[in-house]
């Protein structure tokens, strides 16, 4: 097992060095300059260039960007979000907040699909599972910006009970809508892929031989049914988390949340390089570190599946 | 599992009625919205229209705009200024009770190290070409490096006194001082925070009516009054909160909930609030218009009755009142209403004819003779375009509705939209590559005066020459008009000389003015005194709240 994390940790290491590598190729084909203004001369942009280091030749300029990131984990400064500032010093004091809200709706969303799920392939073909699947269809297929508007009028704006937008003032009660918008896709994700898991792990013949013993049906799904059932839903974990964050960008502009999604719009939008490298880099790490997390689990939870054997 | 969920659920509802009730509201705190954040709060490197509304509330430069639009000696950090006979110098004394926020003097030298800043080349400040646009004596060889910052053309002659050189009289030398560019900096504050300077309220001071005491990036701005300002007492609201909403239906339900006190509104959000106290429609410089590539090889971009059948085409005010919808007015010609007034105080666009309009048969009759001239039926051109969202201003719906009213009413022509990034669209025009037919684009001006359009768009060689255009008598016309020109300071000919010139352009349809930008503001009716200016930056000092 150690072996097998410490060969994943490396090539996780890779491809986030690999990451890097593309992000600096792909930014080149960036149409357009930082220094957007029109009303600019070709000779103040030269001026500019020279000093945000963007008149150096492709190889230095590379040299110096892999240099600074992997020996300082400096990744320069902003060429026009925040001029001249630390990149770091931008995103990080917004990262705490995407992390938390997305942590947040990965947590409710697993633990809410799990209820929804257990209940609807226990109570198979009931009212119960109708209404569960129900949930699922109408959670995967509303946009999230819909759905997202819809909270914030019923529960901020009809019945006033939390903030329309987000509060730094008050961060825990505010981030509670979006936690519930931003969870919605992962709830009706967990719930249809538990569904059908289980129903199917119940249907099979040792479920038959636990029941034949006499074990409570409460039991049979809790230990002997969901732990094989959960394997399916940790599979999508990695997938999902994706799409917690590029749920992010629209979640966080509905509740005016300053988290990093927005900011990476707009890096894109005014071609702030470092800060776009920096936020794609983060995200590519929390990825990575999330499908390594998953690999773990697996070991944990399916001791068939613990590949440091085979490898 | 039914208990389970009732306690989740009943745990929900509880942390809802925990909600204490907001504390009584006994500062008069005026809450305002943004669509954007700050991009910087640093004068000399801020170039975007919210960094400088921020710094506008917590800076005094040496002249500010009353509510008619005027910028007259006190109005700001000036007490007075005489002007030299031949326009090239101006000399400001200072109000001597004005301090900064840290209790230091407000001073010439203030100005000058601001100044000399924001033109020092190893800055490379984007709006270093404000000072050029000033024509502040050799402005362009600090820049470029040739001179050192020193010879700049400003001087503290004492502590009060400031002496500013120019290259060739400018008529709009005053009102440019409004420009956030040119605000003082206290240079030993500035030099004691080195790299940590305007990154946060601690690292910033305020010589104005309000001091920055919160900033979160992204979310919030929250100014509070500034006791230290010479006028404080005058001051009647407590502070400013800015709240960043990206979300127009955020703003709106922010607003509704009484959350907001001033919020911009556009598109579809904007019609629930005409016609009652809330709405408030401002002006802005901003106009959108059509330019015609003379770079191209469409040879009926370069046809004058061509251009004269596209500029009658389509019904400008349809896009005005039903793709806009914001307070935006139809441009009556390349000049907006509300930018330059003559000596005796008559707008441009009243004083000026009003050009094109919605007249299918007239367009019809261009086109034919500009088929006959061109010798062909029909003719393909490329209409390229910002993305709505990304092309701020940008009608959505717009390039759709002059392509379909375009090829309607012109039988034979085809439109093609090419949809690209703002950025991309800029590039794409820029006279150095010049690859498009016909754009619909916006420019904002940069001084009080009708050459901000009539110049810097059309002469020949002008950076942003964008339709390429190239006419000896204009260039000749405009030159007499221009800073040193023989009307230069002969002001009523020189009025009337500025009418000619833009109508020497209309009428050969160089280019198409399509509508002048404003701004649909919802502001609670028990607000007053916020004063918004075409060119100049809100100004907060005289707001009320009942």
């Amino acid at each position: 097992m150690f072996k097998y994390i410490t060969r994943r940790m490396f090539w996780s290491i890779v491809t986030l060095f690999t990451i890097l590598i593309l992000l600096f190729l792909l930014l080149q084909f960036l149409p357009g300059t930082p220094f957007n203004d029109e009303k600019l001369s070709e000779a103040s942009k030269a001026l500019l260039n020279a000093k945000y280091g963007l008149d150096q030749p492709f190889f230095s300029r590379f040299g110096i960007y892999m240099k600074n990131i992997l020996t300082e984990f400096d990744f320069g400064i902003s060429l026009s979000i925040q001029r001249n500032w630390m990149v770091k010093n931008i995103v990080l004091p917004r990262l705490g907040i995407s992390v938390r809200i997305g942590l947040q709706a990965l947590a409710l969303g697993t633990f809410m699909g799990i209820i929804l799920g257990v209940l609807s392939a226990s109570k198979k073909n009931t009212w119960v599972d109708t209404l569960a699947t129900l949930i699922a269809i109408v959670g995967v297929s509303i946009p999230s910006y819909v759905f997202a508007l819809l909270l914030s009028y019923v529960f901020g704006f009809k019945i006033p009970i939390f903030s329309i937008i987000f509060n730094f003032n008050d961060p825990i009660k505010s981030s509670i809508l979006p936690t519930i918008a931003l969870s919605m896709f992962v709830m009706a994700q967990v719930t249809r892929f538990l569904r059908t898991e289980l129903i199917e792990v119940l249907g099979s013949d040792y479920i038959r031989l636990v029941e034949a013993k006499g074990v409570s049906k409460f039991k049979v799904i809790y230990r002997h049914g969901l732990r094989n059932a959960l394997i399916s839903v940790i599979t999508i974990l990695g997938p999902l988390t994706v799409t917690l964050l590029t749920g992010s960008l629209v979640v966080e502009k509905v509740y005016a949340v300053p988290g990093i999604g927005s900011l990476l719009v707009n890096g894109i939008l005014t071609n702030d390089y470092n800060v776009i490298v920096m936020i794609a880099f983060v995200y590519s790490a929390l990825y990575i570190t999330m499908n390594l997390f998953v690999d773990i689990l697996y070991g944990i939870i399916d001791p068939r599946i613990r590949v440091a054997k085979g490898a | 599992m039914k208990k389970l969920l009732l306690l989740i659920l009943a745990s929900l509802l509880f942390v809802g009625c925990s909600a204490e009730p907001a504390p009584e509201e006994t500062k008069k705190v005026l809450r305002v919205a943004f669509g954007g954040d700050v991009l910087s709060l640093d004068s000399t490197v801020a170039t975007d229209g919210v960094s400088f509304e921020v710094l506008t509330a917590f800076t005094e430069g040496l002249v500010e705009y009353d509510a008619n639009d005027a910028t007259l000696p006190g109005s700001g950090a000036a007490e007075s200024w005489t002007v030299s006979d031949d326009g090239l110098e101006y000399v400001f004394s200072l109000k001597k009770d004005a301090v900064w926020s840290n209790g230091d003097p407000v001073t010439a030298n203030d100005f000058v190290f601001a100044w000399r800043r924001l033109v020092d080349p190893a800055l490379a400040n984007e709006y270093s070409l404000m000072a050029q646009n000033a024509k502040l004596v050799n402005a362009d060889a600090v820049i470029a490096g040739t001179l050192p910052v020193e010879e700049l053309g400003v001087e503290a002659v004492d502590d009060y006194t400031l002496k500013v050189s120019l290259e060739t009289p400018v008529p709009w030398f005053i009102p440019l001082m409004t420009f956030p560019s040119f605000f003082p900096m206290n240079e030993k504050f500035v030099t004691e925070a080195g790299d940590n300077y305007a990154t946060g309220p601690d690292f910033l001071l305020s010589n104005s009516a309000f001091v920055l005491t919160e900033w979160v990036q992204g979310s919030q701005i929250v100014l509070a009054k500034n006791d230290k300002y010479y006028d404080a007492d005058k001051i009647a609201i407590d502070g400013i909160e800015i709240s960043i909403i990206a979300d127009p239906q955020t703003v709106k339900l922010q607003y509704d909930q009484g959350n907001l006190d001033v919020a911009a509104m556009s598109g579809d959000l904007v019609t629930g609030y005409v016609g009652t106290d809330d709405f408030v429609p401002i002006r802005k410089g901003y106009t959108w218009f059509m330019p015609f590539n003379q770079k191209s090889d469409n040879a009926a971009v370069l046809n004058e009755n061509f251009r004269l059948a596209l500029a009658w085409a389509f019904d400008r005010e349809f896009i005005v009142n039903e793709k806009l919808n914001d307070g935006s007015i139809v441009a009556d010609g390349f000049v907006p209403r509300g930018l330059a007034a003559s000596v005796d105080g008559v707008d441009f666009r009243d004083a000026a004819p009003k050009y094109f309009g919605y007249d299918p048969v007239k367009a019809l009759e261009y086109w034919e003779a500009a088929k006959a001239e061109l010798g062909v039926d029909t003719v393909t051109f490329e209409l390229l375009v910002g993305t709505p969202g990304d092309d701020s201003g940008l009608a959505a719906g717009a390039p759709e509705y002059i392509k379909a009213e375009v090829e309607k009413n012109l039988p034979g022509v085809t439109v093609e939209i090419k949809t690209v990034l703002k950025k991309e669209r800029l590039d794409l025009m820029k006279p150095a590559r010049a690859e498009y037919d016909v754009a619909l684009t916006r420019w904002g001006p940069d001084y009080a005066d009708p050459l901000t359009y009539l110049q810097d768009l059309l002469v020949t060689g002008s950076n942003y020459n964008y339709n390429n255009w190239s006419d000896p008598v204009y260039d000749a016309m405009v030159a007499e008009v221009a800073p040193g020109g023989a009307l230069s300071t002969d002001l009523d000919a020189r009025w009337a000389k500025l009418i000619e010139v833009e109508a020497y352009a209309l009428d050969t349809a160089i280019v198409v003015p399509l509508w002048q930008t404003g701004s649909a503001m919802v502001i609670k009716p028990n607000v007053k005194g916020i004063e918004y200016h075409v060119l100049g930056m809100t100004n907060y000092k005289r707001a009320t709240i009942d």
